[in-house]
This record gives structure tokens, C-alpha cells and sequence, in this order.
């Protein structure tokens, strides 16, 4: 494979409000782009920052994540503000790194925001493109 | 059972057209071909509709056939047919663990029909990911704990109180929560009801009585949840209750007190018309039959105190914490009017002939604060032109979009009512259109149209004003079927407010309970599980839900009663065991993991971290939080996570 090949995102969502927000914008029949897979996690705060490295390793070329809005309100009280501070963090060690940091993306979502999902999903997916792929697949 | 550790997967993947739903976009025989390659897999197959007997059968008979030790099926969604394949799973021997959903329809088809190849790749990673996590699936038994057969209710209003009686007559000890010193919600203030023009006191008061006399009812006034714990079958709420500082035993109503208190202040019953003292009685029918003192107003001088002939009042009264533990909620916090001051146009808080719906309910009963008579607040004289206003605040983007439900009856019937007290006065009622629907509405509304002196004239209104030297006002607004535009001198004008959820959004919180943009809460469906939150064993009734007449109400709060009864005749409660689970080897005991559970679900005893099954909700934030591993999800452990990931990665 070569820097050609288009780009492959990953999407992890907590599955109340982001989840049930995405199945929404299916059954509304919003399009998004299908360079994104997303998993459903109980809660983006189950997300370890290793995972999000782990993806990166294995040739994804960038990470949503998909918490729940608003901060306070999540379904497990603070798991989307104790996300929000790993994501954080995380951000910062990879531009130490080489990584550019815009390649992991954490919005918020309640579940009638079905077709800001599928906005942010293009434009992350928009986002990637402009960075190119990360490395090629496969080799880690 | 089949699916125990070191045994090789043997997995079949089984993925549905749903008719063209999935087939139109996705390349379901590509899919099929694709995922027989992956590693674990020895059986694929499609089929129209995977959901159908036959398409559930294929599923069964595979597992016995192959010797399937794992299912992935590939299909709408969990919401929709998790449970329905998690059945099927467990027909054909298998454990609901060694199964996964794979979402190809709103995930994949309904939202990548611009781009048939990439959905098909899309699905495929998908099934991939899915395929490699259930690798290491490993079969749990379900938590199991006994259910608390005790229900609380929260909000003493109509709906609130058909509830408990439905439970308490069911043999079900209820809690019922109030916060107000008295229950009896909104109906209590009203004067009759449509379509049939029954008292509403008449129809309230004895439901209000089998309420504070049923062995099975604790009545809680001046009472408000501050904390809930727990979840389905077993919650641990707390009950702040504020002092009432009189005895309800001791108190006989004599009313003493009310003529030695000093203290004068505006009546909220009948929303500021009248007055009452600091120590009062809310209105003569209240539940518990008691005074109560005003902590706000109160100024503690202690003359109701000499007064009092039975020694029932204490100032010194605290506020106390009750601690109840019950298998089930229904909330019933009902609804607030929408403030009439947001609508200065009309008038109201400018004018004192500008009454909202609420307050003229209260002039036309006879105890009220002007004894039954229609009068011009401003001087007493009698109202002989009355102009209602609908959707004061209703179906309207400044306000309220939505539509109130209720206020196109309740005009029709205060116009009605009014035309009763004073036969030669005229009423009109500027509408947008008029909404009756429901059983006998319409018949209802076309009554209160015929009536002579009631004018329905379809526009809105502008505004009203007093013209210089006049003692009346004058409502500017347009008749859209003339065309013209109509200037009425009015006595009295009665803004029919909306309705807004008196949901306080705390409280939703401490439930954990989803509200909709405008703060009513949120059912999980809307046709099929009305009455039913997203938190188990938390329903709701009444207009908290939505806007709602008393009938509608009261059939809900049946329904959640109803709901609430099949979960607290049951002995126990089963929970999902995907829990947090501790390797003891590599705890070292640091407590990170139990300072970050929102649960405290988490233990350290003996230096290691012990996690509490039924208290852990299987969030996960205490496993990505251990800084040595020790913490794992069961069923999505970080090795699970990251073999999807790869699986994502690496296909094709």
C-alpha cells in the first residue's frame, strides 16, 4: 500500500447519547462518509488512551470519539468528563511524539443531534484527508 | 455450555438483507464471502429477514449443526432485534456472551447508500471487529438481587396520587412525596373540568382522602427527593422534609393562629389574588388536615404560639432527612404555567384586568378570593366583556413551539362558565385554531361555540391597552376571516397560558432520567413504552411527560402503576454481569480505581481492589483509570478492544 490510499477513521462512541444519536442519523437516512467505523463502548471514559495509540499503531489515521453531552449529565455521572481530561492529556503526548494532535477528535453529543453526528463524522473524515494516512497498515 | 475458555472459536456469522433495507446497498454475498476467511469463522450465511422464524431457525440449527460455539449476526439494530437473536442464541444452546450484533442497517446502509462499495467494506470491518471481540467472550452468570417491594412516588397531583392508590391497592407499600404542604396538584385549583362540567374539587377531594387514609401510603409533604441511589429493584432515596412547625396530629384547625399571625402575604393558591397569613391552611379541603407556617415569612413572633389552644405549633421545628429504600419510581412532578409576565404585550403585570387561566379558574370558584364573582380586579365592578386569549405562549417560536393540548377546552369551558354567572355578558375568544380532539371534546367545543354571547373570532391578538380616561381595555387584534382588524373594549382579558414541565432538573439528574429540549421527560418510546424512562425501574405520568388533559393523565398514571407492579411482584431483579473485575495478582492496592467509580462500587480491603457486583454498572472508567492493569471489563477487556481495532485495521 502506498500513502494513496484513503483514509480509515475509527469512531468510538459511548452508546447512549452519541450511540443512540448515530443510530438516529440512520434512521433519518443522514449520510455520512464511510471512511468511519465506529465502536460502541458503554462510555468514552472505558476508552484507555493506549487504545487510541494502539489504533494509530495499527494504521488508523484518526480517532473520533463520541461522548455524551452535557458534561454532568452523562449516563455514569462523570465518565465524560473523565474522558475528556485522558483525551486531553493524550493530546498533548502525541504532538511530543510526532503525532499531530488533531488526528484524535472528542465532541459531545445528545441523542436528537443526529445530523451534527454525521457533520462532524465528514468533516473529521475531511480533517484526515488533509493529514494524509498515518502509516501504511497492517505492519505493527 | 459451549464457549469455555481454551477452546477454539468456532464461530458463524449470519447477516440480513432486511429486506432491501440492507441488500439494496450493502453487497450481502460479498459480505458473506469476505467473513468465512476471517479466523474463527466455519459457518456464514444470509438471509431476507434474518429476524423472521425461519431466519431465527437457521441461526438455532447452526449452532447445533456447526457445533457454533459463537453468533455474530449482522443486522438492523440492538435496540431493535438484540434481544430477539440473544433468544434465539440461547434456543440453540449458547450463552447470550458468545453472541454479538453488528448494526449494517443505521450504521451502514441507511447512512452510506451514496457509496455501495465502501458501505460493503464498511460492513464487512464491522462483522471483522465484531468476529475478533467475540473471540474472547467468555460466559458469566447473572447478577441476581431481591427486589425492595415498596414504590416511591413523587408529585401528590392527580397523577401522582392515582398512582400510589393503584399501587397501594395492589398491596404495595407507596411513598409519596410532596413538595407543597398539601397534595392535590393543579386540579385543586381548578373550578369544573371539561367536556363534562364536573367539579373538580368534588371529583379530587375523595382521592385526596384515600390517599392520607390508606394503610399502605406514607404521605410525605414539604418534602422533596435530594438524593437517589441504586438502581432497578433496589434505589436508596433520600427526603429532605422541610418543618411544617404544627403537629398534624395536634392541629384542629381552629384557626386561631391564622386570626393572632401579623403576617400578611400574597395567596399562591390562587396565584396572588387574595392573601393569607404566615400560618395558614392552604385551602379547607388539604391533605394532611393541618396548618402550616410559611418558614419564609414567618417572623418568628410567636403569637400563633399563645394562640394555639392544643399546643400544636413548635418554631423550633428542623428540617429532617428520611432515608426510604424502594424498588421503583414514578415521577409525577406535573406541570407550571407559562409565566403570563414573559407576555407583556397582553398585558398582564401592566393591567390588573389582565388575569391569566389560572387565576380566573379561582374567580369562577365559589370560595375563591373574589367569591365566585367575575369582576374587574381594578375596581370590583362586574366583568360584562371578557376577551380570552389563546395560546398565550403556545405554538409559538418566541415562547413555545409546541402546542399546550389542554387550553382550547379550558376556554371553551371558562367562556361556558362565565356566560353562567353573568348571562348578558360577552366573551371573546381570539384562537389560531381550536384543538378537540378526545372523547366528547369537539361536541364540547361546538356547545360553548353556539352558546349566544360566546364570539369565537380566529386571529391573534396584537395588543391591549387602556386608552386614556378609559376604566377599560382596549384588545387590538385581527379576525383573519374578515380580513379586518378588530378593536374590542374589554373588562376583563384571561390569557389561556401554556403549559411547562415542572421538572426540576436536579432531580432529573439524581434520576438520571432524559428530558427533551424543553425540559419534559423523556419516555423510551413513544407508541410502545410511553410510561417507561431509560433508567430500569423509573416511569413516568402526568404532563411532567408531556402536555396533558386530567383523563390522559390519570390513564397514564395507571400505566405506570401498572408497569411499576410487574417489576416489584417479581422476587428478584437480574442484572447484566458485565461488571468490573479485579486481578488480584497485579492490584497493588493504590485506589485510584475506587476514587474514580461514580458508584462506590469499588473496595480496597487487605490491599487489593474488591469490586461490589450489584453496585458496579459496568461503565468501564475504573479500568482505563488502573496504572498497573489489574482492572479489566468483562466482555470488553483492553485486549477485546484492541483486537477490534486491529480487525478495523488490518481487513482486507
Amino acid at each position: 500500500m502506498s500513502g494513496e490510499r484513503d483514509v480509515l477513521v475509527i469512531g468510538f462512541l459511548s452508546r447512549w447519547c452519541a450511540g443512540i444519536a448515530a443510530e438516529t442519523a440512520g434512521v433519518n437516512r443522514i449520510k455520512y462518509s464511510p471512511n468511519i467505523v465506529f465502536i460502541n463502548l458503554p462510555c468514552v471514559s472505558r476508552l484507555n488512551p493506549s487504545h487510541v495509540v494502539d489504533a494509530f499503531l495499527n494504521g488508523i489515521d484518526g480517532v473520533l470519539i463520541g461522548g455524551c453531552l452535557p458534561p454532568g449529565n452523562c449516563h455514569y455521572k462523570t465518565g465524560n468528563f473523565k474522558a475528556f481530561k485522558r483525551m486531553y492529556l493524550l493530546k498533548k503526548l502525541m504532538a511530543q511524539f510526532g503525532v499531530e494532535p488533531e488526528r484524535v477528535k472528542m465532541d459531545w453529543f445528545v441523542t436528537p443531534q443526529y445530523e451534527k453526528i454525521a457533520r462532524v463524522a465528514d468533516s473529521f473524515v475531511e480533517e484526515i484527508r488533509r493529514l494524509g494516512p498515518v502509516m501504511s497498515r497492517g505492519e505493527a | 455450555m459451549a464457549g469455555g475458555e481454551g477452546e477454539k472459536p468456532r464461530i458463524g456469522v449470519f447477516v440480513c438483507h432486511c429486506g432491501t433495507n440492507i441488500a439494496g446497498v450493502v453487497d450481502v454475498k460479498k459480505v458473506v464471502e469476505e467473513v468465512s476467511k476471517l479466523p474463527g469463522v466455519v459457518h456464514a450465511e444470509d438471509y431476507v429477514y434474518m429476524c423472521s422464524q425461519i431466519g431465527q431457525q437457521k441461526i438455532i440449527d447452526a449452532i447445533r449443526e456447526k457445533k457454533l460455539n459463537g453468533v455474530v449476526v449482522a443486522a438492523c439494530t440492538p435496540s431493535l432485534h438484540g434481544e430477539t437473536f440473544a433468544k434465539a442464541v440461547e434456543h440453540g444452546g449458547l450463552s447470550r456472551h458468545r453472541y454479538e450484533f453488528v448494526s449494517i442497517r443505521e450504521y451502514v446502509s441507511w447512512v452510506h447508500w451514496h457509496d455501495r462499495k465502501k458501505a460493503t467494506e464498511k460492513a464487512i470491518r464491522e462483522i471483522a471487529a465484531a468476529v475478533a471481540k467475540l473471540a474472547d467472550n467468555k460466559v458469566y452468570e447473572p447478577i441476581r438481587r431481591a427486589v425492595k417491594k415498596k414504590a416511591l412516588v413523587i408529585g401528590g397531583g392527580i397523577a401522582g396520587m392515582t398512582a400510589a392508590v393503584d399501587l397501594a391497592n395492589a398491596g404495595i407499600p407507596v411513598v409519596l412525596v410532596e413538595k407543597s404542604p398539601t397534595i392535590g396538584g393543579r386540579m385543586i385549583q381548578l373550578s369544573m373540568t371539561f367536556p363534562t362540567l364536573d367539579c373538580a374539587q368534588c371529583t379530587i377531594t375523595p382521592k385526596m382522602a384515600e390517599v392520607a387514609n390508606h394503610p399502605n401510603i406514607k404521605l410525605y409533604t414539604l418534602s422533596e427527593v435530594i438524593d437517589v441511589e441504586g438502581h432497578v429493584g433496589n434505589y436508596k432515596v433520600k427526603i429532605l422534609q422541610h418543618p411544617r412547625m404544627v403537629d398534624i396530629d395536634e392541629c384542629r384547625l381552629c384557626g386561631f393562629c391564622e386570626r393572632a399571625c401579623p403576617v400578611e402575604v400574597p395567596n399562591e393558591f390562587n396565584r396572588g389574588l387574595g392573601k393569607r397569613k404566615a400560618i395558614y391552611l392552604p385551602f379547607a379541603q388539604a391533605v394532611p388536615s393541618a396548618y402550616v407556617i410559611d418558614a419564609e415569612h414567618c417572623t418568628r413572633c410567636g403569637l400563633c404560639v399563645r394562640a394555639c389552644p392544643v399546643d400544636a405549633i413548635n418554631l423550633d421545628e428542623k428540617e429532617r432527612i428520611i432515608e426510604e429504600e424502594v424498588g421503583s419510581i414514578i415521577v409525577a412532578t406535573g406541570f407550571d404555567i407559562y409565566p403570563p409576565e414573559n407576555l407583556p404585550e397582553y398585558g398582564y403585570g401592566i393591567y390588573k384586568d389582565v388575569v391569566d387561566a389560572l387565576q380566573f379558574e379561582q374567580m369562577i370558584v365559589p370560595s375563591g378570593p373574589t367569591r365566585g364573582r367575575i369582576v374587574r380586579l381594578s375596581d370590583g365592578k362586574p366583568a360584562k366583556t371578557v376577551v380570552f386569549i389563546q395560546c398565550a405562549g403556545s405554538r409559538d417560536v418566541n415562547h413555545l413551539p409546541y402546542c399546550s393540548k389542554i387550553c382550547c377546552m379550558y376556554t371553551a369551558k371558562q367562556a361556558m362558565l362565565y356566560k353562567m354567572k353573568v348571562p348578558d355578558g360577552k366573551a371573546y375568544i381570539f384562537y389560531i385554531d381550536v384543538r378537540a380532539a378526545g372523547k366528547g371534546y369537539e361536541e364540547f367545543y361546538k356547545k360553548a361555540q353556539m352558546t349566544p354571547g360566546i364570539h369565537y373570532v380566529r386571529g391573534r391578538v396584537s395588543r391591549v391597552y387602556r386608552e386614556p380616561g378609559d376604566d377599560r381595555l382596549t384588545v387590538e387584534g385581527v379576525d383573519t376571516l374578515s380580513g379586518k382588524l378588530v378593536k374590542i373594549k374589554a373588562d376583563l382579558v384571561v390569557l389561556a397560558v401554556g403549559i411547562v414541565p415542572r421538572l426540576d432538573p436536579e432531580l432529573a439528574s439524581k434520576l438520571k432520567i432524559a428530558v427533551d429540549e424543553y425540559g419534559f421527560a423523556q419516555e423510551v418510546h413513544p407508541k410502545l413504552k410511553p410510561v417507561e424512562t431509560e433508567v430500569g425501574g423509573v416511569f413516568v405520568a402526568g404532563a411532567v411527560q408531556g402536555p396533558k388533559d386530567i383523563s390522559e393523565s390519570v390513564a397514564q398514571a395507571s400505566a405506570a402503576a401498572a408497569k411499576a407492579m410487574q417489576l416489584l411482584v417479581k422476587d428478584y431483579v437480574e442484572k447484566e454481569p458485565l461488571i468490573a473485575e479485579v486481578d488480584e495478582e497485579r492490584c497493588d492496592g493504590c485506589g485510584i480505581c475506587a476514587s474514580t467509580c461514580p458508584y462506590e462500587a469499588i473496595k480496597i480491603e487487605n490491599g487489593k481492589a474488591h469490586v461490589t457486583p450489584i453496585l458496579c454498572e459496568g461503565c468501564g472508567m475504573c479500568v482505563s483509570a488502573c496504572p498497573v492493569g489489574a482492572m479489566e471489563l468483562r466482555n470488553l477487556t483492553d485486549k477485546q478492544i484492541t483486537n477490534m481495532v486491529k480487525a478495523i485495521a488490518r481487513w482486507p
